[in-house]
């Protein structure tokens, strides 16, 4: 692969921080590639290091060792898991204007952007109305709004649906999911683990280290047998309900043409058995 | 036993204009996990805190375990020892210097003997999962995960008969999640109190629920059993919450005719379905009525049909009206009349004066529409200290023959002082429309250009400017957070002080965790700055506002003069 695709390229990158008791290492010797247009999903723990590696990617955190190549002109934006800790304008269009003014945009195509970047998302408000009477799912897409805006080719969202109910998560999946398809390249740093179906890698950060990278299915299902458990389960991630489900039918015998990762797709195995 | 709920109504803390419950009337039994759901900003919160006893009802009765929770506007004392409440992100509660005191700050309002204190600290350390040898450690050395433990321990330790819990898994991954779930359910049996939980994490908690209680915009929206709420999962539609995944995938099989009973199914037995499903090729035989999933066969469940729905305000601001033309000024017009008007103001000594400079500035705030409360709460301690100081200085001790001393009170001196105040607080009130009617990048917009302009210096402008738009921009984000973490310290020391005030002695366990809190919101949103582009002061940016002075700001300023002119003429 020439290097000049990847968006990203990470050669064993570690983060050190030093601290009184010592040198703690969040991130050791991280080999990471990003293509463009890729959908990347990163998984782990509470401290397993996948917030540092948002900020090494953003440029906020230095790199102690290795290397990490950034292709020319990326601008990369994140989205943050408190919608209210990353807003900084007080209604609509200023917070989305926010962005554009300090990457030197001219005012004057700044009001036919905001309008743009609104109706690209679907977010249907007045561009005068006060962020703060905003429902938490709208402010994401708010936030994705102002990341557009400024043309970001990449998108890292680190935990950005932790604190929406399950329909607003299912929104913004799918504006995010929108905007994939139009070539913006993803970084899906989540918890959890039914965000995982659009993503073409998953990557498991462990105590720093990458404990596993590999499709969603590898990660869902086991390798071999389908008594044994799957990389998932073996890194202490429950499976979402479907691939539960899923995993019960295959055990009993039946047959799936598909691994299903979602919900929709174990629908359309299913139905698929039934012709 | 019971927490029985009718017609609970309450209002916003700070501004009695919002309601943010309207007329909830619902209930949560003893040996049950209830929950309640609805999307953010729904009310669920408070309604939870209306349960706990931790904010007033404007109307509307609560009774728990046959004990009205109100008395007048006096929480009963028998209600507040038996609920415990664990808050949204509790670890960022603790104060202490040890995980011991923390405990010790829990129980010290039900004054237990000392053994009987010891023992309960180690039950609830053992229920938590935490060794005992962390108890002499700073609760700040220990782990996020740690932390939040001893958070719930040191709520559980005090046996309350009811535990509130606020959000339990945001911000828990998902091994945490389920050892937490493996608590609550092992505390369900062993308690025999009742748990009640704000959730929008329906996949881990609907499986151990036994009641749901549903809200939109502040309306309740359904109080079902479990069951019920999987008979007709519309509920949780209707008040967009979405479906947890199970009852999606019940819903999709249902819909190409498979049967799906109404219970929460684990996956082996949903999937025990699908196969006996292909193996039964007669499927279209099982007819399901669709009147039956949208009609609960409820014995003591409710279900509103009647929401409101709610209609989006319009937030276009009026240009035709006077308010909507102030706020709308450039901010450098406001602040030169505010400049004029204060100087005419300064100006005044008699009678007439005054009378003219009070209405000016009543008229002022009529004009702009401004609360009156925010701004006398804004006002209050001055006026207290004026006042004070005009009794003061009207004082005169005279002392004769070096014995005798005598008090008098001239009427003349606690004039000369009070006029002198109160014109302070005319222009206090005038200076507060300024930023009331003005958002913070504007301001920060005009200072940016009028000090670049007086002091030709742009990065100074630069940094004044910014600095002041982020503490306007915090300021209201600090009454947020000293409102929830003494909403806290009432609900862990029992306190009976009023909802808005602290007792003097828990000061300190409110500022440590402010403190903390504080610095965690000042670096997210320096984070925030940083990654959307503004590094640092003096990189080339442009502006989406440039204020341009047009002649509505002219007439204002020539506005401002005449009511100078006037106000020079009649001091």
């Amino acid at each position: 692969m020439k290097s000049s695709d990847c968006v990203f390229d990470l050669e064993t990158v570690s983060v050190a921080f030093s601290a009184s008791d010592g040198l703690h290492m969040v991130l050791k010797d991280i080999d990471f590639k990003v293509r463009q247009g890729d959908w990347i999903a990163i998984v782990g723990k509470n401290g397993s290091g996948k917030s540092t590696l948002t900020k090494v990617l953003t440029g906020l955190c230095p790199i102690s060792r290795g290397t990490m190549h950034t292709r020319d002109q990326t601008l990369v934006q994140l989205v943050f898991q408190d919608p209210d800790a990353q807003i900084v304008g007080e209604t609509v269009y200023e917070e989305i204007c926010f962005g554009m003014e300090n990457q030197c945009f001219d005012p004057v195509d700044m009001p036919k952007q905001v309008q743009n970047v609104l109706q690209q998302i679907g977010l249907n408000v007045q561009i005068d109305r006060p962020v703060s009477t905003l429902s938490g799912g709208q402010k994401q897409l708010l936030n994705i709004a102002s990341c557009l805006a400024v043309h970001a080719s990449v998108l890292i969202f680190d935990e950005a649906t932790a604190m929406l109910s399950p329909m607003a998560r299912g929104k913004i999946l799918d504006v995010v999911h929108n905007l994939h398809q139009q070539g913006v390249t993803v970084i899906w740093v989540t918890q959890w683990m039914n965000e995982l179906s659009y993503a073409q890698k998953v990557i498991v950060l462990e105590q720093g280290n990458i404990a596993f990278r590999g499709s969603c299915q590898d990660f869902f299902y086991p390798e071999s047998s389908e008594s044994g458990s799957s990389p998932c389960e073996q890194l202490g991630f429950s499976p979402p309900y479907a691939i539960q489900v899923a995993r019960n039918l295959l055990r009993n015998g039946y047959s799936l043409v598909n691994l299903p990762t979602c919900t929709e797709e174990l629908m359309q195995a299913v139905k698929a058995s039934w012709q | 036993m019971a927490i029985i709920l009718n017609d609970v109504v309450v209002y916003a803390e700070h501004n009695p204009a919002v309601k943010i419950l309207n007329k909830i009337s619902c209930m949560a039994r003893t040996g049950q996990i209830t929950l309640i759901v609805g999307k953010p900003g729904s009310g669920k919160s408070t309604l939870l805190d209306a349960m706990a006893g931790l904010i007033r009802v404007k109307s509307g009765q609560i009774v728990i375990e046959g004990e009205t929770m109100w008395q007048g506007r006096r929480l009963t004392r028998a209600v507040q020892l038996m609920t415990g409440s664990v808050f949204q992100q509790p670890e960022r509660q603790l104060f202490a210097r040890t995980v011991r005191k923390e405990f010790d700050y829990s129980l010290n309002p039900y004054r237990l003997s000392r053994n009987e204190n010891q023992d309960r600290i180690l039950m609830a350390m053992h229920a938590v999962h935490l060794g005992i040898h962390l108890l002499t450690s700073s609760p700040f050395t220990l782990s996020g995960g740690q932390k939040r433990r001893v958070a719930l321990g040191s709520t559980i330790s005090t046996k309350p008969k009811w535990l509130f819990l606020d959000e339990p898994t945001s911000g828990l991954d998902p091994e945490a999640v389920q050892s937490l779930i493996n608590f609550i359910t092992n505390y369900k049996e062993q308690s025999q109190g009742g748990i009640v939980i704000v959730t929008h994490d329906l996949s881990a908690f609907l499986p151990i629920a036994d009641h749901v209680v549903v809200l939109q915009g502040g309306s309740l929206v359904a109080s079902v059993s479990v069951q019920e709420l999987h008979e007709n999962p519309t509920i949780l539609l209707k008040a967009q919450v979405g479906l947890p995944d199970s009852m999606e995938l019940a819903i999709r099989l249902k819909e190409e005719g498979i049967y799906v009973p109404s219970y929460p199914l684990s996956a082996a037995e949903m999937a025990r379905i699908i196969l006996n499903d292909s193996k039964n090729y007669d499927r279209l035989a099982i007819v399901v009525d669709p009147e039956q999933m949208l009609t609960p066969s409820s014995e003591n469940g409710t279900v509103n049909d009647s929401v409101i729905e709610v209609k989006p305000t319009n937030y276009t601001k009026n240009l035709f009206s006077l308010s909507g033309v102030i706020v709308e000024l450039d901010p450098r017009t406001k602040w030169l009349v505010y400049l004029l008007l204060s100087t005419g103001i300064l100006f005044q000594t008699t009678w007439l004066g005054f009378s003219i400079a009070t209405l000016i500035t009543c008229g002022l705030v009529l004009a702009v529409k401004v609360r009156l409360r925010d701004l006398v709460r804004l006002l209050f301690p001055f006026i207290i200290f004026a006042v004070i100081s005009t009794q003061f200085a009207a004082l005169g001790v005279t002392v004769i023959h070096s014995h005798w001393i005598s008090i008098s009170y001239s009427i003349v001196s606690a004039r000369n002082t009070g006029s002198q105040l109160f014109r302070i607080i005319l222009l206090m009130v005038l200076g507060m429309l300024l930023p009331l009617t003005t958002s913070n990048l504007k301001i920060k917009r005009g200072l940016e250009q009028a000090i670049a302009v007086l002091l030709g210096m742009k990065v100074l402008a630069e940094a004044i400017a910014l600095s002041v738009a982020l503490m306007l921009r915090f300021i209201p984000l600090l009454t947020q957070e000293i409102s929830k973490f003494s909403r806290i310290v009432r609900a862990r020391g029992k306190s009976r002080a009023n909802p808005d005030s602290i007792r003097a002695r828990d000061i300190h366990v409110v500022m440590i965790p402010f403190i903390v809190s504080v610095f965690q919101l000042a670096d997210s949103l320096s984070t925030a700055m940083e990654v959307r582009g503004y590094k640092r002061l003096g990189l080339p940016r442009t502006s989406s506002i440039t204020l341009r002075m047009n002649y509505r700001d002219i007439i204002a300023i020539v506005i401002g003069l005449g009511v100078l002119c006037m106000l020079l003429v009649v001091r």
